[in-house]
């Protein structure tokens, strides 16, 4: 079970209009009803970043992304310790609820599984 | 016993023996190794020779080294970047090389950056293709930059700063010819460095008129077809803007606790076809690597510092597009190199009245070296990519020997009495308590 083990299923969701259209509003209303909204993160905040590939992912993000990202951490672990949630305007906005790790984890575990292919090739002649 | 005997036929018969013959190299000419067949594929210049042996080995050169370069430090980077993350991976790529038995490789000069794969003869099609995805699809992803490319500039900076002769070199360049040609060939700080601007001088540099395409050991037509499959999605263009080098000269000292060196430099001649003969002749005449191992050799160089044990002084002469650079660097502890430096400097002076014998060895040398080279897989191919962008045709190595046998003895007299004449560059590296000032060497700054 590999982080990005979900992408797949959401690219062949996407990929079917029809499925994509019944699928969309549950998930959406998923994710709201989740609650991290309401501390001001994002979905990617969410992933466990106690292993070596997402630890990997962060050192490659952009400076200002890092830091908005530790900035939604402080922000959200703050609300938490007052029991309180953020006013309704500083609430994530769905278009701004976007994937900003997701591509980098994806990356690593592309470039992980390319060398354990490789690692056990043989050339056929 | 075969040693004496061969000795006591006298040095003339060796002497006889030893040049070449005329009539041998005529009847070869047909079938030339040597010889570079230029053609024109998708835009792309695409230089060739084929001795038929069983490896071959391919050179995209592009003009794109240190003294076209924008903001500091980009040449540095963008030859760092060779290689890494394409359309397919950096990994997948090098393990696939690995497969098929060739080797990758990179080099940056003052002038051009040089792709290099070496492979067996059949394999071609993979390596042209190869090194077009280094030029056309290279990602230039910003965390490769901070992973893996930033470490190895950082580390051949590192060996360039605990190198004197080197530092001292490049120093010299700087003061020679101020910015342009002059400008440091490597990456000394990251600061404008970003894969953003690494990019944009990728898309300057990288496009059909500024490469060449050369193979040593390839038929031409294959690697034309190839080169018109594979590259044809680079961007045509022209390249950078050449700003014309001017010599200047002067002094400059540099403390450094890694030892110490000195650079004497004058200005040189340009490579072909403006090239003179002569300045190349000069530095073999000074020369100071000696032919044999176990003692200083003959040349005027290390008869001036024979009495200064532990140093060394080595001539050169680099050619660019449109000036060159003779230089002598001189090697050892703080003192010893003060004393050499004068000799070195009468050694210099000694140049206009050159004995003939020598001139003759200082030629034969240099021819040595030429034809050598030109037999070497790699080591013509930059020289000849640059040709090749610049005019659309290879120097021919024939050509270049032939300029060397018609070096006279009054010619080099007049070049090395002219060297002082001109304004000298001086720089020394190391402690610089103890190394001497150029006046101090009785040169002329």
């Amino acid at each position: 079970m590999s982080f990005t083990s979900g992408l797949a299923l959401r690219r062949a969701i996407v990929a079917r209009p029809w499925l994509h259209k019944m699928m969309a509003p549950i998930a959406e209303k998923y994710n709201d009803l989740a609650g991290y909204r309401k501390l001001g993160l994002v979905r990617d905040d969410l992933i466990a970043e106690e292993n070596e590939i997402v630890q990997e992912a962060l050192k490659r993000l952009p400076p200002k992304v890092a830091y908005d990202r530790v900035y939604r951490l402080r922000r959200a672990i703050q609300c938490s310790l007052a029991h309180t949630i953020l006013p309704k305007e500083e609430h994530t906005k769905p278009e701004g609820d976007i994937s900003y790790l997701m591509p980098y984890i994806e990356e690593i575990e592309r470039e992980r599984k390319e060398k354990e292919e490789l690692d056990s090739l043989t050339r056929i002649r | 016993m075969l040693a004496r005997s061969t000795l006591s036929r006298g040095p003339s018969q060796l002497l006889a023996r030893a040049a070449p013959s005329h009539r041998g190299l005529a009847a070869t000419a047909a079938s030339n190794p040597f010889h570079y067949r230029v053609g024109k594929s998708a835009g792309i210049t695409v230089a060739s020779r084929d001795d038929g042996g069983p490896t071959t080995t391919l050179a995209v050169v592009s003009r794109g080294g240190s003294r076209y370069e924008t903001s500091p430090g980009l040449a540095h980077g963008l030859e760092k970047f060779a290689f890494k993350n394409s359309r397919r991976s950096a990994l997948r790529l090098q393990r696939e090389t690995e497969l098929l038995g060739g080797s990758l490789g990179s080099t940056l000069s003052r002038e051009n950056i040089v792709l290099r794969a070496k492979f067996l003869r059949e394999d071609l099609p993979y390596f042209v293709e190869a090194l077009a995805d280094v030029l056309i699809h290279t990602k230039y992803n910003p965390y490769e930059f901070n992973e893996q490319v930033a470490s190895t500039l950082n580390f051949e900076v590192e060996k360039l700063h605990h190198t004197p002769a080197a530092l001292a070199l490049e120093a010299a360049h700087s003061v020679a010819f101020h910015k342009g040609l002059g400008s440091s060939r490597l990456a000394l700080t990251n600061k404008y460095l970003t894969s953003k601007s690494i990019t944009e001088y990728s898309k300057e540099v990288y496009n059909k008129g500024n490469i060449a395409v050369v193979a040593s050991g390839a038929p031409q037509l294959d690697l034309e077809r190839w080169t018109a499959e594979f590259f044809k999605e680079l961007p045509s263009g022209t390249g950078p803007v050449m700003a014309p080098a001017k010599y200047y000269g002067g002094e400059n000292r540099l403390f450094s606790p890694h030892g110490n060196a000195i650079v004497i430099a004058f200005p040189g001649s340009s490579s072909p076809p403006s090239f003179k003969a002569e300045y190349t002749v000069l530095a073999y005449l000074l020369g100071g690597e000696a032919s044999t191992k176990w003692n200083a050799g003959m040349s005027l160089l290390s008869q001036a510092i024979s009495e200064t044990p532990h140093t060394t002084a080595v001539a050169k002469h680099v050619a660019y597009t449109d000036t060159g650079l003779l230089y002598i660097t001189i090697e050892g502890s703080g003192s010893a190199v003060t004393q050499a430096g004068g000799n070195v400097v009468s050694a210099i002076k000694s140049l206009g009245e050159a004995k003939p014998e020598d001139v003759k060895r200082a030629i034969a040398l240099a021819k040595f070296d030429v034809l050598a080279a030109a037999e070497d897989r790699s080591a013509g191919l930059e020289a000849v990519g640059q040709a090749v962008i610049a005019r659309g045709e290879a120097p021919q190595v024939e050509g270049v020997v032939k300029a060397l046998d018609g070096v006279t003895v009054e010619a080099v007299k007049a070049v090395g009495k002219k060297l002082l004449d001109s304004k000298a560059t001086f720089v020394a590296v190391g402690d610089t308590y103890l190394l001497p000032y150029a006046g101090d060497l009785g040169l002329k700054i």
